[in-house]
């Protein structure tokens, strides 16, 4: 990824502090989110049992990742079994590579890509542009993203930030259509262009949302239909995907499906559900006659092995940054990284580096919504306390930040110097305090007040329970 | 092509996973995950449900009630010209003769843009689910992918003992060896990517009707 300078925490508390006054945006982030987590709200009590249903999903990926070495070594070998290539990048430099190289051996013109995640974390579209490729997004939100030339702000609905409006004055400019803010008009319009790519396209790029080792099969799921286009279509096809994605039989991709839909989008099940076993065979009509799958690794061995592994169990559901309160409010772009939202505050930093991404696991408020709302019950709140640990260890923490939180160790450790110190604060906050609060403080504490109020620090506690003690025996002496 | 070695990938896997912990078993317990039983009236939550999610259900009583339905249809959508994939269907002979008698000009599945110029595409399902409403339709052979994809509407042919209740049933259902191509189709093509505003048709079909055989 190409983050040449690291991004310090103040330049994401600027970027919040932006995207939270713009409050056209922030309204449209708020209710998107809002809206859909309230339509998981309502869609996951159809399971007659949902908490049980998600440890099941968490137990199942578990013993896959903890034997993922044979899972995707069958996954493999069944590729290979039914005529389909298979190749291991490492990092995304590489499968870029491997992509381009599949489109120029097959002098493919057009290229069709149905919408992946993992491909906007390797940055795929650009490098095959910059190799004189063209590749077009075909899910209505990528297209239009691609179009404006915007990244995504959510993993499941990219566009989520952009009014219609916008939309409108984009295709008036782009596809010379008349001006209009109608939803229906605009995707008809895009509907127009982006059949006629499918007819036309040599190659299809498609994700995967769950792989299947003991079959071979790639799944993937799309409302629109386009994924299904992407692998029908085309004589070539591509799949690309994260070596986490497997799960051990396909009788385990409903317990996915059914909760993949619920925590999205509040579905029953998403539209359409494709398995991919291979080029077509003998005989067939449709289908690729050429089938690659790019399984990615791009930093996630190491995830694997520490103690972050369960992220690995992430099926980009969506539904943490709906649920989130700080998502909410900031929307997906003041995170600069692919995947936004609580997942993303952690495997950002995991998959790419602490020091680029230092300040995200501290872009939460610990209130847990997050691990209520996962599917999988990945416990994102105790990894971004983890994650925040390795920051300091790491020392991509200021050094105020450091300094500050040892004064405080050792002010917390003695009676004496606790005491002193309170007398101290107690003393400083009341010096320009207005109305009990303080507006503005000094150094470190200056980014404090940047965002609210200080109350100035009322009488310890010891003595305001000595004081209540004697009004009370006061009382108690009147009475008698 | 520049790809890694596959002994250098799984190396770094095998060393991940150098300390394994406590084995995790793979589970078992998939029907904790079950919605519908087979107890309940299949076809009833498989109708209601196809119509809770935009497509629309009907009920015919024997192929020859469904023939006629699936031609009073055709006839409503005002489709000119229609794709039947060559595979097995209900009444697939009973429909083409029905088509051709009334004028509805009928593509050559065997023509590769026939599902992109066809006003409607008439297909078989493998299997149904009651839970989601979905149908498994599989690509293969004859079978044109694009016929229930790149027409504006879709009709389907489903008979009442091809639904199964769950879609564990579904996934228990599928073997070690699957065809190259499966679909689920759970609902028309829709989308929700502009302000979150529902609209239908965005690249597949707008309209899918469901024609239920008991
Ligand atoms: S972490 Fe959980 S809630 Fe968030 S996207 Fe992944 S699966 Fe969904």
């Amino acid at each position: 990824m190409s983050h040449p300078l690291p991004i310090v925490a103040e330049d994401f508390k600027h970027r919040a502090a932006a995207a939270a006054t713009n409050l056209r945006i922030a309204e449209i982030f708020d209710r998107s989110a809002r809206g859909k987590d309230d339509l998981r709200r309502l869609a996951m009590p159809e399971l007659p049992h949902p908490l049980d249903t998600r440890e099941l999903a968490a137990r199942i990926k578990n013993h896959t990742l903890q034997n993922l070495d044979r899972y995707l070594d069958q996954f493999a070998s069944r590729v290979r079994d039914h005529g389909g290539h298979v190749h291991f990048a490492a990092d995304g430099t590489q499968a870029n590579q491997i992509i381009t190289e599949i489109a120029q051996a097959a002098s493919a013109g057009l290229i069709v890509k149905s919408k992946s995640m993992v491909s906007e974390e390797i940055e795929l579209n650009h490098a095959l542009q910059a190799a004189g490729l063209n590749v077009l997004e075909t899910d209505l939100g990528e297209y239009i993203l691609q179009l404006a030339g915007e990244k995504p702000s959510h993993i499941v609905t990219p566009m989520a930030h952009k009014p219609k409006e916008e939309v409108g004055q984009l295709f008036a400019a782009k596809l010379g259509i008349p001006y209009t803010d109608d939803p229906t008009a605009l995707t008809k319009a895009a509907r127009k262009v982006l059949r006629e790519s499918f007819r036309a396209a040599d190659m299809g790029i498609i994700g995967a949302n769950f792989a299947v080792a003991e079959t071979g099969t790639v799944v993937i799921v799309t409302n629109e239909g386009n994924g299904r286009f992407c692998s029908s279509r085309p004589r070539l096809l591509v799949c690309l995907m994260g070596m986490e994605k497997l799960v051990p039989q396909l009788k385990h991709v409903p317990i996915y499906l059914k909760l993949l839909a619920k925590s999205a989008t509040g579905q029953r099940i998403t539209c359409y559900t494709s398995m991919i076993t291979g080029p077509k065979r003998a005989g067939d009509f449709d289908g690729p006659e050429e089938f690659h799958v790019v399984i990615l690794d791009n930093g996630r061995s190491h995830v694997l092995a520490g103690e972050y592994r369960d992220a690995l169990r992430c099926i980009r559901c969506g539904a943490c940054l709906n649920a989130c309160p700080i998502y909410r409010k900031i929307g997906g772009h003041a995170y600069d990284a692919t995947y936004p939202g609580p997942i993303g505050s952690v495997i950002s930093p995991l998959f790419t580096s602490l020091a680029t991404y230092a300040d995200l696991p501290s872009a939460c408020s610990l209130c847990g919504a997050c691990l209520e709302a996962c599917p999988v019950r990945i416990d994102l709140p105790t990894q971004l306390i983890h994650l925040r640990s390795d920051v300091n260890k790491d020392g991509h923490s200021p050094l105020s930040w450091r300094l500050g939180f040892k004064g405080w160790k050792l002010g917390m450790s003695s009676g004496l110097l606790y005491r002193l110190g309170a007398t101290f604060g107690r003393w400083f906050m009341k010096i320009g305090a207005r109305d009990g609060w303080k507006h503005k403080l000094p150094a470190t504490g200056g980014i404090w007040t940047r965002y609210r109020d200080v109350p100035v620090m009322p009488k310890p506690f010891h003595k305001r329970w000595a004081d209540l003690q004697k009004e009370l025996d006061e009382e108690g002496k009147d009475e008698r | 092509m520049p790809s890694e070695s596959q002994t250098s990938f799984f190396s770094r896997i095998t060393d991940a996973l150098a300390e394994r912990g406590e084995p995790v078993e793979l589970p078992d317990d998939l029907e904790i995950a079950r919605v519908i039983d087979a107890t309940e009236d299949l076809v009833e939550v498989f109708a209601t449900r196809v119509e809770q999610v935009g497509m629309h259900a009907h009920r015919a009583a024997g192929e020859s009630a469904a023939v006629a339905k699936v031609l009073e249809l055709v006839e409503a959508l005002a489709a000119r010209s229609a794709i039947v994939p060559d595979e097995p269907m209900p009444a697939r002979d009973a429909i083409i003769a029905g088509l051709r008698s009334r004028g509805v000009g009928l593509l050559s599945p065997d023509e590769p843009d026939a599902a992109f110029e066809a006003d409607v595409g008439i297909t078989g399902v493998r299997m149904a689910v009651a839970e989601t409403a979905s149908m498994s339709v599989v690509g293969g052979g004859k079978h044109r992918r694009l016929a229930s994809l790149a027409v504006p509407a879709h009709v389907a042919l489903v008979r009442a003992d091809q639904i199964v209740p769950d879609l564990i049933d579904w996934g228990r259902a599928a073997t070690a060896d699957p065809p190259a191509n499966e679909v689920l189709i759970s609902a028309m093509s829709k989308t929700a990517d502009i302000e979150g505003i529902l609209v239908p048709g965005v690249h597949g079909p707008g309209t899918v009707h469901v024609v239920i055989i008991e």
